[in-house]
């Protein structure tokens, strides 16, 4: 039905990523993007350099680990990513950019169901329930306020390129050597986890919660990545994501 | 270290299953370390840390038994790759529990360690069947250095990590490696061939009761057996009263234990000299093996007695270099004295031996501190280990002067 949509042809093929490129990325990339995290790098700069440098710290981990992160994945898979935009242009783009734009409805439409969601089950427990801003959203909210060009560069150009080849390319790709039932809810899980470290390791489930939108991202970008078999609608429609919720911070 | 230069290396399979096993006991030894810690701090005692301990021995028993038949039936590869997964899923459990549900964190420990089994059985299978006839003493030396590393490593790390973050980022980091040791599992190289039923029959009950048939005709084996059974005990002891000691008796905060496993992570890179120095000694083999238990004995005794931090890191540090010797001479004794034919079943017996010391260890532990305090506790029972450890000595002089 979605490839009817899209008219997406059903003979189409990822395009080849080799066992050592995921390798590397598993054995370097992950680990890195990881520790580097606001939670673990921008805290330990917090910590060396006081909290009145709050800001500068976290900024500065963001800028180091997504440069790094961007220029070690670009380095890497550039055969994948050259393959990648030779595959789009031999479809003269059309269906990529269907699906970015209707990838993101999708993704808006599932994370605005999952919290809906999140709310029905909470009123049972706790009738007073209101989901917290994530402390991802706050510190990019925090960001936008003194530092609106660095956050766009970062959040539009590095962000979507460099979370959509480790989720979707080293991380799905690899579990779907198993099973692509396998490889969509890992990938997803683990694209939730590393938005939501601070919220999981506080011990409030409300906060906790906020890992679902995230999930339900990765969900819906790996069915992307699954059907389309491109990386480029994925990197699309997180670009679209980021550049929404800029313009919303403005 | 002649190892580092064998082909074993330039084999894909073997690469990548000794860098999912780096990666996952990098993060083992941080589970370990945040676990004993955790449970410290909600119970405040060390019964907690016997309780989680004793969930550890008691569940291998079972796990043996089904790790087995599963790994067995299942194709190896995709056995780890879930065991990962659902390793990273429970230790995510323990983060979201943040150190306040002791009942749901012994839980996780309890799955956690049969979890664990399962993955150690699984990738000693797979490297059976990847890894050339040839080329596998080099592939296991290079596991044991592999262990030997992280054991160095991983506290010291943890160490760090805690004084910065505390336990639950350990936790998330365990998860995180789990994770990722799982995706390089996928990358493996590995055609799983489908093995008849037939061949899968569980049998270390059925060869453990053969075993304890043949070790009724040997008692120079039933003395070394039960040298086992407190040299088990000991071993428990430490484990659990590490804790207690570095946090109430040393006063330098529970998290002191990262010294301990430093210390012992040095001896254990000396007691392959230690060992060799053993074997050349001009005595026999049984004096040899009684003088190793007497030395790691009172490196026990020591470590409980000490009272200050450098005699009880010096302590420790003993312990890692005479535990390897006395292994190797157990095994000697074992060898010498054990038909070929039997030695299987004698074996698996004493895997049950093992298992079972190391629970009653456990149960005695906090009881013995309650009561009688640390070194106390480590002077009768390692008292008790010195003279079963001569009485194998008489025993085997005795047998001599018969022949």
């Amino acid at each position: 039905m979605i490839r009817k949509i899209f008219g997406i042809d059903a003979s189409r093929q990822f395009q080849g990523v080799t066992k050592k490129q995921l390798l590397i990325g598993w054995i370097v990339i992950v680990p890195l993007f990881i520790l580097m995290s606001n939670s673990f790098g921008g805290a330990l700069l917090i910590k060396l350099f006081g909290e009145q440098n709050k800001n500068t710290c976290q900024l500065v981990n963001l800028i180091a680990r997504e440069g790094i992160a961007f220029l070690l994945l670009a380095v890497m898979f550039w055969p994948f990513i050259k393959a990648s935009f030779k595959d789009a242009w031999k479809t003269k783009g059309i269906p990529f950019l269907t699906l970015t734009v209707t990838g993101y409805l999708l993704y808006i439409f599932i994370t605005v169901a999952s919290v809906v969601l999140i709310y029905v089950i909470a009123a049972f427990v706790t009738p007073d329930f209101r989901m917290a801003t994530s402390a991802n959203q706050e510190s990019l909210n925090a960001f936008a306020e003194n530092n609106r060009v660095a956050l766009w560069i970062i959040s539009v150009a590095l962000v979507p390129f460099v979370e959509e080849m480790i989720f979707r390319v080293v991380v799905f790709h690899s579990f779907r050597k198993i099973s692509k039932w396998l490889a969509t809810p890992v990938s997803a899980f683990l694209f939730g986890c590393v938005h939501v470290i601070p919220e999981l390791t506080s011990g409030d489930w409300t906060l906790m919660l906020n890992i679902i939108p995230y999930f339900c991202a990765g969900l819906v970008m790996a069915l992307i990545y699954e059907k389309h078999k491109n990386i480029l609608p994925c990197i699309g429609v997180h670009m679209l994501t980021e550049i929404i919720a800029n313009l919303k911070n403005m | 270290m002649k190892f580092i230069r064998s082909k074993v290396f330039k084999n894909p399979a073997f690469v990548k299953l000794a860098l999912a096993t780096l990666i996952s006991s990098f993060g083992d030894s941080l589970y370990a370390l945040a676990i004993t810690l955790s449970v410290y701090n909600i119970t405040g005692s060390i019964t907690g840390v016997a309780g989680m301990w004793l969930i550890r021995a008691v569940i291998r028993i079972p796990c043996q038994f089904l790790s087995g038949v599963i790994v067995d039936r299942f194709n190896k590869k995709k056995v780890s790759i879930y065991v990962y997964l659902i390793s990273a899923a429970l230790m995510l459990s323990i983060v979201l529990t943040n150190d306040t549900y002791l009942l749901l964190a012994f839980v996780v420990i309890f799955i956690l360690q049969g979890t664990s089994d399962m993955d150690n059985i699984a990738q000693m299978g797979i490297m059976a069947e990847v890894i050339p006839e040839d080329d596998l003493t080099d592939a296991e030396n290079a596991f044991s250095v592999i262990g030997t590393c992280i054991m160095l490593i991983g506290p010291g790390v943890g160490g760090i990590l805690y004084k910065f973050y505390g336990t639950t980022v350990l936790y998330a980091i365990d998860a995180a490696t789990f994770l990722i040791a799982a995706g390089i599992m996928v990358l493996l190289p590995y055609a799983y061939k489908k093995q008849e039923a037939e061949a899968e029959k569980f049998t270390l009950f059925s060869h453990a009761k053969k075993g304890l048939a043949e070790v009724k005709k040997l008692p120079l084996i039933q003395y070394t057996m039960l040298a086992s059974v407190f040299f088990g005990m000991l071993g428990r002891f430490y484990e659990i009263d590490k804790v207690y000691v570095a946090d109430t008796i040393l006063d330098i905060g529970a998290e002191g234990i990262v010294y301990f496993s430093y210390a012992m992570s040095v001896g254990g890179l000396i007691a392959p000299f230690v060992s060799k120095w053993f074997k050349n000694l001009k005595m026999n083999d049984l004096a040899k093996y009684a003088i190793s238990c007497l030395c790691y004995i009172a490196s026990f005794v020591l470590w409980g007695l000490g009272g200050h931090i450098w005699i009880v890191i010096l302590a420790t540090f003993l312990i890692g270099v005479f535990e390897t010797s006395q292994g190797v001479m157990t095994n000697v004794i074992f060898m010498s004295k054990v038909k070929k034919e039997v030695m299987g079943m004698v074996m698996a017996f004493r895997k049950i031996v093992m298992v079972l010391s190391a629970i009653l260890g456990i149960v005695l532990a906090p009881l013995l501190v309650d009561v009688i305090g640390v070194g106390a506790s480590f002077l009768i029972v390692g008292g008790i280990a010195a003279a079963v450890s001569i009485g194998v000595l008489m025993q085997g002089r005795r047998k001599k002067r018969i022949e």
